[in-house]
């Protein structure tokens, strides 16, 4: 009996240290954080003796810290259910890639949904820009909800109804999706255009080179006028979606303050 | 005595000259410090038509290559003689070659000329502030 009790010392003692030493130590790599030691934080992590999974999570940390979003991605595909076990880290990447160009927001979100199928209101906010509704204006925090109104606003503009109207009346269509000082300059300069062509028509007649040359640039600014106005309608519903987005971000990372370290 | 007056000048001389001293690092920072501002600033690179990124159609269309290379000219005699800016990250003509050689002359040219009428001062007032850039411009891209 007493021998086997030696042994298992014994044993204790050999394998202790194995644990003990190989694991990261988190005051350390927060200490390299805090004082942005990148290539000492990035030498450490490469040179813990700790599981392939285990340094893929804390590499996950490492490239968020220093916005390096694809090698973030890398990482989190080589330790998903690590990172996914960890809320608060899970809370700032949300917070995060609300911020981040479309294409690295949207794979961070599909990655969520798989993982917790969009169950907090405040991990829908990216949901809620991919279906908008009126219904869902409620659900949004009262602090950003005018953010939300106007994207919502914007989604329900027609491009093809902001063409036409721009075919009616030249700058129309700019003030149909809200942008009246763009209006008033387009209004002015194709109507300018406009008369100079009619000017020279009944003066110089249909024939003469410059009535010509002001035709051609009546009808071109007259008709990238209507193009753009169905491109303004689009984009302008894109950037205010982007602002809506920025704004949740902003506004959860105020009230929830998740942090890396 | 005009020896005398001989030595004494060539003394002078090679006292001055291997006493006097050059442009030190010293004097060559004040030199650039005080004319930064009057500095003429390195001219900046066009290309002309990136042909790789072209359909078989654009690339056989002679149209193209008319309305990308007047925007060159432009760009490179024109350009540098007014003194205005754009309102615009990308500037209007760069734009309008990036359209054309993305969209092909006709939607290409009607994005150019639609940004064209567009760039005003007033335009940034109409842009959420995500969108204006850290020098003031309107960010555009084309996605």
């Amino acid at each position: 009996m007493i021998k086997q009790v030696k042994l298992i010392l014994v044993w204790a003692f050999v394998l202790f240290p194995l644990f003990a030493f190989s694991q990261i130590d988190t005051a350390f790599v927060a200490y390299l954080a805090n004082y942005k030691m990148k290539t000492e934080h990035a030498h450490y992590l490469e040179n813990s003796s700790v599981s392939a999974e285990q340094k893929s999570f804390e590499k996950a940390r490492f490239h968020v810290l220093y916005e390096e979003d694809s090698m973030f991605f890398v990482e989190l595909n080589l330790a998903e259910s690590l990172v996914f076990a960890d809320n608060e880290f899970v809370s700032y990447l949300t917070v995060y890639f609300l911020k981040k160009p479309e294409a690295y927001r949207s794979l961070w979100f599909q990655k969520l949904m798989e993982h917790m199928a969009l169950q907090s209101a405040w991990f829908a906010s990216h949901h809620l820009t991919t279906y908008p509704t009126r219904d869902s204006e409620m659900t949004v925090p009262e602090e950003i909800r005018s953010s939300y109104h106007r994207y919502l606003k914007s989604t329900q503009k027609n491009p093809f109804l902001a063409a036409t109207f721009s075919g009616i009346l030249p700058g129309i269509g700019q003030l149909y999706i809200g942008k009246p000082r763009l209006f008033a300059t387009t209004f002015l300069s194709i109507g300018v255009l406009g008369l100079q062509s009619f000017e020279s028509y009944r003066k110089l007649g249909i024939k003469h080179p410059l009535t010509l040359v002001n035709l051609g640039f009546f009808s071109g600014f007259y008709l990238a006028n209507i193009y753009g106005s169905y491109r303004d309608t689009k984009a302008k519903a894109k950037e205010l979606r982007e602002e809506y987005l920025r704004d949740a971000s902003d506004y959860y990372q105020y009230t929830l303050r998740p942090t890396l370290y | 005595m005009n020896y005398k007056l001989y030595l004494l000048l060539a003394l002078l001389i090679v006292s001055c000259s291997s006493f006097g001293q050059g442009a030190s690092d010293v004097s060559n920072h004040i030199q650039t410090k005080v004319f930064e501002n009057y500095q003429v600033l390195a001219k900046k690179r066009r290309v002309f038509l990136n042909v790789q990124d072209m359909s078989r159609v654009q690339k056989l269309n002679p149209t193209t290559y008319i309305a990308a290379g007047l925007m060159f000219l432009y760009q490179n005699v024109l350009s540098e003689q007014i003194s205005t800016t754009c309102t615009y990250e990308v500037s209007c003509s760069e734009y309008t070659k990036l359209a054309i050689q993305k969209y092909g002359i006709l939607k290409g040219s009607l994005i150019g000329v639609h940004q064209l009428s567009s760039c005003t001062p007033g335009a940034k007032k109409e842009h959420c502030k995500h969108v204006i850039s850290s020098e003031g411009k309107i960010k555009n891209s084309l996605d």
